[in-house]
């Protein structure tokens, strides 16, 4: 086992080597340099997936390489059930965007090669970070993880958006990264080892303003990456900005390595901690899903739409999380993996359809050149495929069944319900609260992607570019096709994961979840809550398939009709008349209104003889982030007051250089003595 | 000890003539320092290449005669005929206020090698705290002076008293990396001259406070 678990993880670099490369080697011939690279990503990531179900299986692999960097320990891996889960994540999520990539970056004819490259860098280094179990290590691949990306975003550098997205990125990045080092070597110096794995050992030795203050900043740090708020600024600006497929991957697995690094602190390294870290994180859960959603609703551009949401669906994955913590703070160890499986499970979920849906909108966005929905609809009838996958993807979000998000977010509920096992009042209100927020979260879920589908692909045209559309290449709606069908599979039959992540939990916690299942039921806590999602499924589709036979059998004249969609019966029928996107959301900014701090404006050019007959109506509702406003605002406001007070040292005097090195040198001297 | 005696009072000199460099007016006349300068610390190194047994050392004596005392001082003549200017040396600093400094410079390098010379196991060893004040000198000059070809002066004199620092305290550095060091020295000053001439031909002046346009 040792061994075959070796040579796959040795042949998985050799793939992604072999694509880096590639495209190198290929610059030239576009046709076949995007062929070549995103075909050895394909393969790398079979590779991946090939080595997750070896590990979610009991595979284990060790290997020390201390002679490549010699220092700290050099390199060191391992691969156990917990990284061996967020290797399936990470292969779910980037095979079919290679597949995808492979026409559809036909598109940047220019940018093949240096795409390809920085993908055969950006997978493998998530992959190293998953795997790293030294501090080294893991920074080493955490850092060539984040640039990797940063330079993909960076894809269509000639536009100033990308770069202000880019940036943003870049900065998040690194104040992440900064707090992880902070806790990174602060834990090594209290534990006197850089190897994580011993700190689990060692971390009830240390003293506990230390601990908190690691947790603190380390999750700080890995909420940064994971796009939770306050800290997820970057995220709706990256993801529009990348090219599709690597938005598909940046959001449906990057960010879910901040929730690997936060699990792996705060129920691992740490030891076990006070019941706050949970509370923090459960209300930063409930923050996230809540105002991610209600973000996501009001934006106009449907990969913002998609961005925003993934800030929803980290909360509802930290809620999970949040959960455990509480739960194994009052020893409540079974309790605590129920609520660690549900949010790995959404993990999951969350892998695939949000991966789907960025695909789907990428092959949008490419035929209609915009991302703004005002310009869109009427698709489904070009675009058919497109239109169902997505379909399925916006179904599947919502959490409806038979779907994959129902799953998680049910076994989510049950974990935040079964929170009366906690004898602490404040904490059951707490728990009270992320309920309701996440019912709500669900709710307004399903309102938000009626909007992202609707307004894209239904009804008439409201573009011309849309009469131009076609449906997209076989190899994309090839790879949209999968994960459809692991979204069906994965919400009928949830056993196929239930069983492989409760094992890996008891590995990770030390307690078997409070949850037992099998090929069509799982019940919650005994029988607290039992669903059957099969049989469910089935009778889905014994009610279609009633529904249809009962109308044919005793409905009237079935003749068609072709007529406009929402004719209304009105003479004229334009796309001006339909339900806009900004419509579909105003009932919310209404309600939301605080929330929003929306900006309006209507504008009315009348007929100069009479002000009864419009010539045009332009109206603006633009909405701004409390966040942004009052947190990074002021942040951006000092950091930029400061800059220009140090500017002053950058005198561009030579001689003011030399008096600087001359007063450092007498203050070494003078230090030193 | 007469060796002790002898490297002391070079080393004096050495340092005597880093003060009679700034107190000079005329670029001419600060060449001329220098090549004493230089001349001194190659009778140093002579000297301690004759108490100290060191074969090698003679020849890095005559190299550093040769490159330092001769070649240098004419490279920097030429460029100073070629600027033709004579006077007008451009300090920030007036010639008392830089004595002034230097002397606490002195000071401070006095205070600062004060444990390396309790150590007393080399006989050369009280010629250090002298080399290192002509290290901060040397510095201080490369500071305070405006233009571009006294400021190479600055760096020349710095440059022979990290020499001498190691002359004195290891009794030089292995010749090969001796020889790459005078190489590196020639090249720059033969570098810098290019460039002197360059920058008073494109801005019509070697005053390098001018480059200060160039800051974005």
């Amino acid at each position: 086992m040792l061994e075959s678990a070796t040579i796959l993880f040795s042949s998985t670099l050799m793939f992604f080597a072999s694509g880096a490369i590639g495209a190198l080697v290929c610059a030239r011939h576009h046709d076949l340099c995007r062929r070549v690279t995103h075909g050895f990503v394909f393969g790398g990531s079979v590779l991946i997936f090939g080595l997750s179900i070896l590990g979610l299986f009991g595979g284990r692999f060790e290997l020390l390489l201390p002679g490549i960097l010699p220092f700290a320990g050099g390199l060191a891996l391992g691969l156990d059930r917990l990284s061996a889960f967020f290797l399936l994540i990470i292969a779910t999520g980037v095979a079919p965007s290679a597949l995808y990539a492979i026409s559809y970056t036909r598109h940047y004819p220019q940018k093949q090669s240096s795409m390809g490259f920085m993908l055969n860098i950006f997978v493998p280094a998530m992959m190293l970070v998953v795997l790293a179990r030294n501090v080294l290590t893991f920074l080493l691949f955490w850092e060539a993880m984040s640039l990797a990306s940063y330079f993909l975003v960076m894809t269509e550098s000639e536009h100033e958006e990308t770069c202000k997205a880019g940036w943003l990125y870049l900065v998040m990045m690194h104040a992440g990264l900064a707090c992880l080092l902070i806790g990174f070597l602060a834990m090594s110096q209290a534990s006197g080892t850089f190897d994580m794995s011993e700190w689990a050992r060692s971390a009830s030795g240390i003293d506990m303003g230390m601990r908190n203050l690691v947790f603190l900043v380390m999750a700080a740090g890995f909420l940064s990456k994971a796009g939770a708020i306050p800290f997820h600024v970057w995220l709706p600006r990256a993801h529009p900005a990348a090219p599709s497929h690597v938005s598909a991957v940046m959001s449906g697995v990057m960010i879910k390595l901040g929730v690997y690094g936060l699990i792996r602190i705060a129920f691992e390294w740490l030891g076990q901690g006070p019941a706050w870290w949970g509370a923090v994180i459960l209300m930063v859960g409930a923050v996230s899903a809540l105002l991610g959603v209600l973000y996501a609703l009001v934006q106009h551009d449907l990969k913002s739409l998609l961005a925003f949401s993934s800030v929803e669906n980290i909360g509802i994955i930290l809620l999970g999380v949040g959960a455990g913590l509480l739960f194994r703070a009052y020893n409540l160890g079974s309790l605590a993996s129920l609520a660690l499986v549900a949010g790995l499970y959404h993990c999951l979920n969350h892998a695939i359809f949000k991966t789907l849906l960025f695909l789907g909108a990428g092959a949008v966005v490419e035929e209609t050149h915009t991302r703004n929905m005002e310009e869109m609809g009427g698709l489904l009838k070009r675009m058919p495929h497109t239109g169902g996958y997505f379909l399925i993807g916006s179904l599947a979000i919502a959490g409806l069944p038979p779907f994959n998000g129902f799953i998680s977010e049910w076994l989510t509920f049950q974990a935040l319900m079964l929170s009366f096992n906690i004898p602490v009042q404040f904490l059951n209100l707490l728990f009270a609260l992320s309920i309701a927020a996440l019912a709500m979260t669900a709710g307004l879920a399903a309102a938000c992607f009626v909007k992202a589908f609707g307004i894209t692909f239904l009804a008439l045209p409201r573009g011309e570019t849309v009469d131009q559309a076609h449906e997209a290449s076989r190899t994309m709606r090839a790879s949209m096709g999968l994960l459809s069908v692991a979204c069906l599979a994965l919400g009928v039959l949830p056993a196929l994961v239930l069983r492989p992540l409760s094992n890996t939990i008891a590995e990770f916690i030390g307690d078997r979840p409070e949850l037992s299942f099998n090929w069509n039921n799982i019940s919650a806590a005994d029988v607290f809550a039992v669903i059957a999602p099969f049989w469910m499924a089935m009778i889905l589709v014994v009610l279609i398939l009633t529904v249809w036979v009962g109308l044919h059998a005793f409905g009237t004249n079935f003749h068609r009709r072709y007529y406009e969609t929402w004719g209304c019966g009105r003479a004229l029928q334009t796309a001006a008349f339909e339900y806009t996107a900004a419509a579909f959301a105003y009932p919310f900014k209404r309600v939301f209104a605080l929330l929003y701090r929306s900006i309006e404006e209507t504008e009315i050019e009348a007929h100069p003889e009479s002000r009864f007959f419009v010539k045009t109506i332009t109206y603006r509702h633009e909405t701004r982030s409390i966040i942004e406003d009052s947190v990074y605002a002021p942040i951006a406001a000092t950091v930029r007051r400061l800059a220009a007070k140090a500017r002053k040292l950058q005198s561009g005097n030579v001689h003011s250089y030399l008096f600087y090195i001359l007063v450092a040198l007498l203050a070494l001297v003078l230090f030193a003595k | 000890m007469p060796f002790a005696r002898i490297t002391n009072l070079l080393s004096f000199i050495f340092l005597l003539m880093s003060f009679l460099l700034l107190m000079q007016n005329s670029l001419a006349a600060q060449v001329r320092m220098f090549a004493v300068q230089s001349g001194v610390l190659s009778a140093l190194a002579a000297a301690v290449a004759f108490f100290g047994g060191s074969k090698e050392l003679f020849s890095v004596a005559v190299v550093f005669a040769l490159i330092k005392v001769i070649v240098i001082p004419n490279v920097l003549n030429r460029a100073v005929t070629k600027i033709g200017i004579q006077r007008a040396v451009a300090p920030y600093l007036g010639t008392s206020a830089t004595l002034g400094i230097c002397a606490g410079l002195v000071v401070v390098a006095f205070y600062a090698m004060a444990p390396v010379t309790a150590l007393k196991r080399l006989p050369t060893v009280d010629g250090i705290p002298l080399a290192f004040a002509g290290v901060l000198i040397g510095l201080f000059t490369t500071v305070n002076r405006r233009r571009a070809l006294t400021q190479i002066l600055g760096f020349l004199m710095l440059e022979n008293s990290v020499f001498m620092v190691a002359l004195l305290a290891t009794y030089g550095v292995p010749l090969i990396v001796e020889m790459g060091v005078f190489l590196d020295v020639l090249v720059a000053v033969l570098i810098l001259e290019v460039f002197v001439y360059r920058i008073r031909e494109n801005f019509e002046s070697i005053d390098v406070q001018h480059l200060g346009s160039l800051r974005g």
